[in-house]
Order: C-alpha cells, then sequence, then structure tokens
C-alpha cells in the first residue's frame, strides 16, 4: 500500500526562527529530565479545562519536545505535525474545536491515528524578548470547546511557564559563573602567588638586583616544583650561567655551555616559549641535551633585554611530570622572564652607570681644578651633589664636606670678590645663561688664588637649579697675564712717549712695517706714506750707506749693499748701534743714533728689525750750550775775588764743592780738597764763634756774613769774609750751605789803619777842642768877667761851633766804633728817674738856645737795666733834637708809661714834624731831613742811628710817631727789671 | 769827712791848664794847684795836702797811672779820690782806670762850666761809700 498523500498543511515558519531558536537554546532546558514544577502546570490545566491531555511542548528546530506531558506516552514529535507549530504564529491562544472539521488537521497523523485528537487548545510560551518558544495546550480525544475562564486560565499557566523557566535560566547562569570563578580561583593561585611574591622582590630595598634574582629563581623553582632554575647569557654559540638556583654541587654560576647542547637553543632557534613534560615521549627525545643531561623536563623562555635576547629564563629536572604545563604556568614563565629582562636592563644600566662614573671619576681626577654639580634648591639651600677630588687643589676641601652644604666655599671667597661672584651666579641663575667668572679665593695651604669658573645652568622641576661645571686655578696664568698686561701697558706707554725717539720697524726684506710719531716728527714722513710702502733707505744718504756697504763687506767677506747694510750685523750681533745721517722730507739733515735689533719669534727666526733712532743734531747743539754755559760759568767763579763754595752744615764735613780758587786762597791743590774741612780750616780761636753766627743765621733762615782767620797751607793767618746762606728743599729742609769766601787780609789792614787813624785824629782833635770849648764855655759862663758887648755875641758863635765840634768828634768816633762792631756797653741795674731828670738838666742848654720849655710828668719809678752813660747819651740826642726842631716857644714834654714789664720814655715836640718820605730813613747814618734843615738845626745826622744801636744793644726798642706839621714823640722802650708801682715827680 | 778844698790838678797842656785853673778857681771856688807833669805832682803832694786830684793820663815822662801809682806810696789817698781826664773812653779803659783806684773818670772835652760841680759829685760819692 502506497502512503496516502498527506492533506494536513505544516505550519509555516517565522521570520525570526534564528533567534526563537537561540532563545530556546539559551534555557538549556531541551532534553532534560521531567520536573515536578512543570508537571504541577500540566495538571492543572488538564483539570482546568476538563481535558485528558496538557503538554509543555518546546518547538525546536524539527521537532516539538515536551517538558512535561500529562495523558501522553511521546516525549516528542515532528514539528510538521505539530499542532504547536502552529499555535506558536501567534501570541493569542489558538483553539481548535474538532480537528477533523479543521483542514489544517483533519488528516493529521496525530488526528486520525493515537492519540486521535479532536480538541486542542495552546497558549504560546511568550520569552521577555517577544519569542514564541513553544506552548502550554490542552488535548482532548472528543470535540469540545473551553469558556473564557478556562482560556484566561490557560494564558496564565502559560505565563507561569515562562517564568519558571527564566528562573531557571537565570539559576543555571549563576551557578555556571560560581563554578567558572572557583575553577579560576584554584588554578591561579599559585602563580598568582608566586607573581606577587615577584613583585615583592622587586619591590624590595638595596640594589643587589642579581641577589633578588637569585632568590626570585628559588621562588620559580618551587613554583615550578623543578630544581634546576637558570638564567642564562647566550652569545651566539656561547651558553652562560648568568645565575643558578640548583641542588648543592650541580651548576655553578658563569659556567659556560655550547648553546647546541641545551634545549634553551630551541627557545632561541624558535624566540619563543618551550615547554616538555616528558622529554622521552616528545618530538626533541633526540636533542642533545636529552642524551647529554638526561633532563626529562623542561620550560624556559627568551630573557629580552633592550629589545633584543639576551638569554634565557628556564627550569628543568631530570623527572618527568604528569601534566603537561598549562597555560597559567606558561603566562607566569613569560611575566617571570618579562620582570627578569627588566631587572637585568637595570643591572646592566646600573653597571654602565658605575663604570661610566668611575670612568668620569677617572678623568676628573686627570682634569686639572675641580669638575661639580652645584645645586641651589627654592629654599636657598645649596650643595654640591657631586663634586671631584679636585676640589682639594681648588678649596682645600674635601668633597664629602660639601656634598650637603656647599657654605664653606663660600666663605673662602675674597672679600672683595664676594659680591661681585654670587652676582655672576644669580645671574647665570635668572638667565639660565652659562656661568662663568673669575675671582680670588683664600686656599687654605696655597694662600690667595684666582679660580676660573665654568658652569651650566638647568633648572629642575623642584624648582632648584643645578649646575654643571668645572672651576680651574688660573693664578699662575693670572699672573703671566698680568705680566704680560704690565709689558704690554709699558711698552705701550714707552711708544706713546717716545715722541722724541723715532721708531721705526721693518720686515726681515726691508719694508717699513711701524713708524711711530717720534718717527713722524723727526723725519717728517707720516706714517701712512712709508708703512708697507718703502725701504728706510729712502731717507738715507745714499754714500753713507754705500760706506757701509763696504766696510760689512770686508768684514763678511762677501757683498753687502741696500737694506742689508743696516741689518747685517743686528742679524748677526744681536744689535747695531751707529751714527747715521737721516734726510728728512723737507731735505733736512740730521744726525741720529740709530740702534738696530733683530726682531726674533720664540723659534729664534727673524721676524723683521727694530730701529730707534735718536735724534742726536739736537744733543749735540744742547751739549754743546751746556759746554758753553759751564764755561761761562767757571769764567765767571775764576775771575771771582774768592772762593765759591757749597758745603754741610756740619763744619766738619768736607766741601761738596769749592771753585778753582780754593787752592789760591788755602795755599792747598784742589786734589786736596777732600781732606779739607771748613772747621778744619778755621783758626780754632775762631771756630767756636763762626759756628754759633752759621747756626743762628740757619735757625732764622737768614744770610750771615763772618769774618774771621784762616789757616794758610804755609802756616799764615789769613782774615777771611764768609758770605752765604742755607739752602732748603721744598719741604723746608737745610739742604747745604751756599757761600762765598774772601781774602780780607789786605782790607782789614787798611780798616784797623783807618780806625787807627779815626782813633788817633778824634784824640789829637779833642785835646784842643777841649782847650778851646773850656775856654770859650768859662768865658760864655761869665766866668772870667763880662766881655764887651760887640765881642760877646761873636764869642758865643765861637762857643756854640766849639760845642757842635765836640759833638761831632764824639759822634764820629761813636759811629767807628758801632762800624766796628766794637760799641760796647755795660749795664747796670739802676733806677731810671734820674737818668732822665739828669738828661734834661744837661739839655737845659738847648732849651734856652733854642727857646723851647722842657716840661717832665711823672715819671715811672722802675728799675732798669742799663749803661746810664750810653742812656744819658740817647736822651740827650733826643732832647737836643726836640730843641732843634721845635718851633721858637714852643714846648717840649718828657714822660714815661709802663706796661706788660716795660717802660716807655717819651719826648714830644709841637715841632714840623718828619716828612713822610723821609721817615723810613730816619734811623740809617748820615741822615737828616734835608739840607735846609740840617743848615737850620746842625748836626752829623749819625745820633738817631747811634741812639737805636745804644738802646737795641740794651735790649730796647726805639722809635717815633709822627705828622709833619704836627709835631714828633720820638720814645725808646726799655724792659723793667723792678717797679714801685708808682710814680716820681721829677 | 773833712770839706773839699784843694785840688791837685795835673796836666801837661797848658790851654788846659789854664782852662781848669779858671772853672775850678772862679766858677768852683777851690784851691788848685796846677802840676805840668807826674813828678812835679809827685814832688808837690805832701807839702800841698789835696783834698782831690785831677790826673791828666797821656804824659810825657811818666803818665797819669803811674803818677797814680806813686802817689799812692807818698800819701794815703783813702780820702783823696782821684779822678783822671782823659779822651781815651774806651770802655776797657775806663774799667782800667777804675781797676787802679780811680774814683771816676772825667772825659775830655769837658765843660769847664760843669767840672767843678762834676768833682763835687765825685767827692761826695767817693765819701759816701
Amino acid at each position: 500500500m502506497t502512503k496516502p498523500l498527506p492533506r494536513y498543511q505544516p505550519a509555516v515558519v517565522a521570520d525570526n526562527e534564528a533567534a526563537r531558536l537561540a532563545a530556546l537554546q539559551s534555557y538549556a532546558i531541551l532534553d532534560t529530565a521531567a520536573e515536578q514544577a512543570f508537571d504541577d502546570v500540566t495538571e492543572l490545566a488538564a483539570q482546568i479545562c476538563g481535558v485528558p491531555i496538557s503538554l509543555i511542548s518546546l518547538v525546536d528546530k524539527d521537532r516539538q519536545w515536551f517538558k512535561s506531558c500529562l495523558g501522553l506516552e511521546a516525549r516528542e514529535t515532528p514539528r510538521d505535525m505539530a499542532f504547536c507549530a502552529h499555535a506558536i504564529l501567534s501570541d493569542e491562544l489558538l483553539i481548535i474545536p474538532d480537528a477533523k472539521d479543521d483542514d489544517r488537521f483533519a488528516d493529521n497523523p496525530l488526528v486520525i491515528g493515537p492519540p486521535h485528537i479532536r480538541f486542542y487548545a495552546g497558549a504560546p510560551l511568550i520569552t521577555p524578548g517577544g519569542l514564541r518558544i513553544g506552548t502550554l495546550c490542552v488535548i482532548d480525544q472528543h470535540p469540545r470547546d473551553l469558556n473564557p475562564a478556562q482560556c484566561s486560565a490557560l494564558k496564565r499557566l502559560a505565563r507561569q511557564v515562562i517564568n519558571k523557566l527564566e528562573l531557571l535560566q537565570k539559576l543555571k547562569r549563576e551557578q555556571a559563573l560560581e563554578a567558572m570563578a572557583r575553577h579560576q580561583t584554584s588554578t591561579a593561585l599559585r602563580h598568582q602567588r608566586a607573581l606577587r611574591a615577584l613583585n615583592d622582590i622587586a619591590g624590595l630595598p638595596g640594589n643587589d638586583r642579581l641577589a633578588s634574582l637569585r632568590y626570585a629563581l628559588a621562588l620559580g623553582s618551587d613554583y615550578f616544583q623543578l630544581p634546576y632554575a637558570i638564567i642564562s647569557r647566550i652569545v651566539e654559540d656561547d651558553y652562560e650561567v648568568l645565575l643558578q638556583y640548583s641542588p648543592p654541587d650541580t651548576l655553578q654560576d658563569h659556567q659556560h655551555f655550547s648553546l647546541g647542547i641545551t634545549y634553551c637553543q630551541l627557545v632561541t632557534e624558535r624566540g619563543g616559549t618551550i615547554a616538555i613534560h616528558h622529554m622521552r615521549d616528545s618530538v626533541h627525545a633526540r636533542h642533545p641535551c636529552y642524551t647529554h643531561f638526561k633532563l626529562e623536563t623542561y620550560i624556559g623562555t627568551p630573557i629580552m633585554v633592550d629589545g633584543g635576547i639576551y638569554g634565557t629564563l628556564n627550569f628543568s629536572s631530570p623527572e618527568p611530570r604528569q601534566e603537561p604545563f598549562d597555560e597559567a604556568e606558561l603566562e607566569f614563565l613569560r611575566l617571570f622572564a618579562r620582570w627578569v629582562g627588566t631587572m637585568l636592563e637595570q643591572h646592566l644600566h646600573d653597571q654602565q652607570q658605575r663604570s661610566a662614573l668611575q670612568r668620569l671619576q677617572k678623568i676628573a681626577a686627570h682634569v686639572p681644578g675641580m669638575v661639580f654639580q652645584y645645586r641651589r634648591r627654592a629654599d636657598g639651600s645649596r650643595h654640591f651633589p657631586y663634586i671631584s677630588e679636585g676640589v682639594r687643589d681648588i678649596y682645600g676641601l674635601s668633597p664629602k664636606e660639601l656634598n650637603e652644604d656647599a657654605s664653606a666655599v663660600f666663605g673662602l671667597i675674597h672679600e672683595d670678590d664676594v659680591e661681585e661672584t654670587m652676582n655672576s651666579i644669580q645671574q647665570s641663575a635668572d638667565t639660565l645663561q652659562p656661568w662663568h667668572h673669575q675671582y680670588r679665593a683664600h686656599h687654605p695651604q696655597k694662600g690667595l688664588i684666582w679660580l676660573d669658573g665654568n658652569a651650566t645652568p638647568e633648572r629642575l622641576e623642584d624648582g632648584s637649579i643645578l649646575w654643571h661645571g668645572f672651576i680651574t686655578d688660573i693664578t699662575e696664568r693670572r699672573h703671566q697675564q698680568e705680566e704680560i698686561s704690565r709689558s704690554r701697558a709699558y711698552l705701550q706707554a714707552i711708544l706713546d712717549s717716545s715722541t722724541g725717539v723715532a721708531m721705526i720697524a721693518t720686515d726681515p726684506l726691508g719694508t717699513i712695517s711701524f713708524f711711530n710719531t717720534g718717527a713722524e716728527r723727526l723725519l717728517g714722513y707720516s706714517a701712512e706714506e712709508l708703512v708697507g710702502k718703502t725701504s728706510p733707505a729712502i731717507f738715507h744718504v745714499q754714500a753713507e750707506m754705500e760706506a757701509h756697504g763696504r766696510y760689512l763687506s770686508k768684514l763678511y767677506g762677501y757683498p753687502i749693499s741696500g737694506f742689508e747694510v743696516f741689518v747685517t750685523q743686528a742679524q748677526t750681533e744681536g744689535s747695531e748701534t751707529r751714527q747715521w745721517t737721516y734726510i728728512c722730507k723737507n731735505g733736512e739733515a740730521r744726525q741720529v743714533r740709530l740702534t738696530t735689533t733683530r726682531i726674533q719669534d720664540s723659534e729664534g727666526n727673524i721676524q723683521g728689525f727694530l730701529g730707534v733712532a735718536i735724534d742726536m743734531t739736537q744733543l749735540i747743539k744742547t751739549s754743546e750750550a751746556l759746554q758753553e754755559s759751564e764755561n761761562r760759568y767757571r769764567g765767571m767763579l775764576q775771575n771771582l775775588p774768592g772762593m765759591v763754595y757749597r758745603r754741610h752744615a756740619d763744619p766738619w764735613q768736607p766741601f761738596s764743592y769749592c771753585s778753582d780758587a780754593f787752592s789760591d786762597l788755602t795755599g792747598y791743590a784742589l786734589a786736596q780738597l777732600s781732606a779739607q774741612t771748613p772747621a778744619s780750616l778755621i783758626h780754632p780761636a775762631d771756630q767756636q764763634r763762626v759756628q754759633a753766627q752759621i747756626e743762628e743765621a740757619i735757625s732764622r733762615q737768614l744770610a750771615y756774613d763772618i769774618s774771621y782767620q784762616l789757616l794758610h797751607a804755609d802756616g799764615r793767618l789769613i782774615w777771611v769774609q764768609d758770605r752765604g746762606r742755607a739752602e732748603y728743599d721744598e719741604h723746608g729742609q737745610l739742604r747745604w750751605l751756599d757761600g762765598f769766601l774772601q781774602d780780607i787780609s789786605e782790607r782789614r789792614k787798611v780798616e784797623l789803619m783807618k780806625s787807627e787813624f779815626v782813633s788817633i785824629i778824634s784824640h789829637e782833635l779833642r785835646t784842643p777842642l777841649t782847650s778851646i770849648y773850656g775856654a770859650l764855655d768859662l768865658i760864655h759862663g761869665q766866668a772870667v768877667g763880662q766881655a764887651p758887648a760887640a765881642m760877646s755875641s761873636m764869642l758865643d758863635v765861637a762857643w756854640d761851633n766849639s760845642q757842635r765840634l765836640c759833638q761831632l768828634v764824639d759822634d764820629l768816633l761813636d759811629m767807628d766804633k758801632i762800624v766796628a762792631g766794637k760799641l760796647s756797653i755795660h749795664p747796670r741795674r739802676q733806677p731810671l728817674p734820674p737818668i732822665i731828670t739828669e738828661a734834661c738838666r744837661s739839655s737845659s742848654g738847648y732849651a734856652s738856645k733854642y727857646q723851647v720849655h722842657f716840661h717832665i710828668g711823672p715819671l715811672a719809678d722802675v728799675e732798669v737795666m742799663v749803661d746810664s752813660v750810653r742812656l744819658h747819651q740817647v736822651l740827650l740826642n733826643l732832647l737836643s733834637n726836640a730843641a732843634k726842631f721845635s718851633h721858637q716857644g714852643g714846648r717840649v714834654d718828657i714822660g714815661t708809661e709802663w706796661q706788660d714789664g716795660q717802660v716807655k720814655v717819651w719826648v714830644q715836640d709841637q715841632g714840623c714834624g718828619i716828612p713822610a718820605v723821609f721817615q723810613t730813613r730816619l734811623f740809617q747814618k748820615f741822615s737828616q731831613v734835608d739840607a735846609s734843615s740840617t743848615r737850620r738845626a746842625g748836626g752829623t745826622g749819625l745820633g738817631l742811628a747811634i741812639s737805636r744801636e745804644l738802646v737795641e744793644q740794651m735790649g730796647g726798642q726805639i722809635g717815633f710817631d709822627s705828622e709833619e706839621g704836627q709835631g714828633s714823640t720820638f720814645w725808646f722802650v726799655l724792659p723793667i727789671l723792678s717797679s714801685t708801682g708808682e710814680s716820681v715827680a721829677s | 769827712m773833712g770839706e773839699l778844698k784843694r785840688i791837685m790838678h795835673v796836666e801837661d797842656d797848658p790851654s788846659i791848664q789854664a782852662v781848669a785853673r779858671v772853672a775850678l778857681e772862679v766858677v768852683g771856688g777851690f784851691e788848685v794847684l796846677t802840676c805840668t807833669s807826674g813828678q812835679e805832682a809827685l814832688d808837690k803832694v805832701q807839702a800841698f795836702a789835696p783834698d782831690f786830684i785831677l790826673l791828666d793820663v797821656m804824659m810825657p815822662g811818666i803818665d797819669g797811672a803811674e803818677t797814680l801809682e806813686r802817689l799812692r806810696k807818698l800819701v794815703d789817698l783813702t780820702d783823696i779820690p782821684v779822678a783822671f781826664m782823659t779822651a781815651k773812653v774806651q770802655p776797657e779803659e775806663v774799667a782800667y782806670y777804675h781797676s787802679l783806684g780811680a774814683s771816676d773818670v772825667i772825659i775830655k772835652p769837658f765843660s769847664p762850666m760843669q767840672l767843678a760841680s762834676q768833682v763835687r759829685n765825685i767827692w761826695s760819692k767817693h765819701h759816701d761809700r
């Protein structure tokens, strides 16, 4: 029998079928065991609807599977015959009251065969996402219908199913997550701990990275349970055990192997991790390492340092492992290796840095001076993070004491340089421009030294400034520089100031390269005209050059001409000086003394020549003039009637100079001059007096004029007049005595004769005068009776003139004594008034003669030290003058006044007075106001001069006050010895 | 002290002898014995017994100084002042005369009208000692 074609129609498949299936899968409910919770729902649905069959059908891709099936044996049916496949096409209930009446199901096998479905009602199971994954359905074998309450209940139950499914799904997902978490914890824990340990190691203080690495190897060995742990270093075919952790007496650091016999060869070959848990069974069982070391287990990975393979990190064991290495272990190894790589990198950098530092220190130790880093923090504190040993040489300090505090350095800077130095550092800090400064410092051992500092500043993030630089001791260089600049300045000064000296330099071939102001002045050429253009030959005389050329040619044995004549000698001897004639630009010829020197560099190569020319023309002229002046002076001295000398104030020092007359005067040869002193030439009897007078003159800065006897070489005594004065320098210091010594023996003889003559004459005159005057005086006094009137007037004339003649002789004698310095007086202590009254009485003759009246005022009762005869003479002179120059019937007042230990005696007349022009000459010898006065009054004119001499010798002063026409007052002042303080009437 | 009456004047120059005699006799009112030389004075001094002696210094024969020396041997001069008359008035000379025992020196030329009072003064001073 053929199977009849089914008339029923399978349900269509909705567009969202894939999503619907995924949602169904997500519940993971298909093919699971029956559950009471779902069976309860079907039971409830069957009861409510009053049907025998109820199902929870889940529509899978090709089937419908029943999570719960009440009243039905089958657990699933194909999807094409499933009523539910239709039910899931809508959110609403699908109700088929009689399948036999419905075309879609009438011939459905489930209708025509068991379970003989006639009634079907299905509520779709709608997920929260809106997908219909199946139904809750009720089925009956009889046609029937559902009331609305039954419909609603069915729908609610369908929702309950979905809720239940949702709950289950959530629960399952949580359980899965928990399980996963549990799994992860258990597997990762070990290597997490290991990693943490690694991390802890990495964070360990201390710089011994190799020790940290070895500890890490121990940790890895424990983690993997593999006894051999190695960090290797691989260079080409060389395998070095850099670090190892292994059982005693097996491996050692720095063991070397050939890379080929290690498993690490595989690691480097692949550039990745190799992990073998049982070598014998692995593909590498034939590896030389296996045959060599019988290592069953091996796990290794490359260590990367600075981007390249440095070596390997590997763990191994002769025992095989039960389990292969899992991913976590591989990950651990890779992390471990990365950490090792970092550690090694740091270690290598440290090493490089250390060696670089050592290299730097070695270099720094050989650098003259000190290398440093100087840091100034924002708070102003300063220190040297690095400072080389050279600081001992610069500041005498040790690096250690400056590392934390730099202050000590600043205390050593020279006080005058501190401010400038600090400013220079500040400026460098402000501008961040390199610091360069030269300054002085007090080195504890070396003393004051010059330093040169250079540093580059850098601003750090913390606000501090860090300088990198070096300081060198430039004391010597500085001294050299100073020396050079000093000598340069000196040279410059010479060049600048030597306008009187011509300096001409040439290059080795003779072209002028330098022509100074002096040369310009001398020759009239400007430097511009000659420098670089010509040879000095231009201003030389051709004939002179040729002559010198001939001389030199003969001397050196080869022809020398042109410029060579100037420099050949200098070239060979170093320098040459000789006289040349220069022809100036204006044609004038000048004689010069030219010194030529060669200019050499430090290697002795001749760089040129320097000629220094001095104009001798002027010099010659000057020296001629000087000679002439000298001759003139000498001639004058020779013609002097005496000797000019210069000597020390000390008479026992030899003469500094004596003119030629010395030998004439003293009888000693001029050559013996140095053996003679001023004192040795003076007669011993005169020495003391002469010396006293010279000293007096020196002390009063006056000239001296002394006569004394000089001891002539032949034993004679010669009277000399010595006139001179002391010369002083600008500070008033005595330099020497300049003077003139003249032989006055002859003059003195004449003077003596004259003096004797005067003495004799005056004496001889006096005797007859005494008689004449005496006789006339007696007649005049009428001692011998009355003379006849006519005779009487003539006798009076005779008497008057004899008196004047006596006075004249007296004055002449006195004056002679004064001139001869022989007027001596003999002061005696005595009262003053009697002398005055006596003088007035003696002068009464004058008073009556000139018809004047003497009026003596009260006189001071004082004692004075005077020679009464001489004071009498003075008073007489003043009184007679007053009488003479008074008008007839005039009055002359005599008086005294005393004060301050002195007494003033005055004689006042009311006469004609003294003309102003004459007043200055009044006390000079032979002075009288004028001839007419002389005639009227008579007199020698010597009186006042003698009076002055006398008063002064008695320690007083004489003077007058006068106005022409108003009379005169003559006075003298004497020192008082004692006084009663009273006056006495005359 | 006696009275000054008799004066012996020793002087070689007749002019001065005459002047002095008038000055002393007429003006002074004294009794004067004029001796022309020192010798004459020595010869007459004891007989004349002067109260005062005026001696010229410069005289021929024995000069004034020697005359004084000799006079002192003949008579006691304690109460008889002796004054020299001279034109030589150098201070050292004056000192010299004093040292010889002269009471004073009268300087030539002298004023005859004053001579008597000068003598009197010397005589007074001498006896005031």
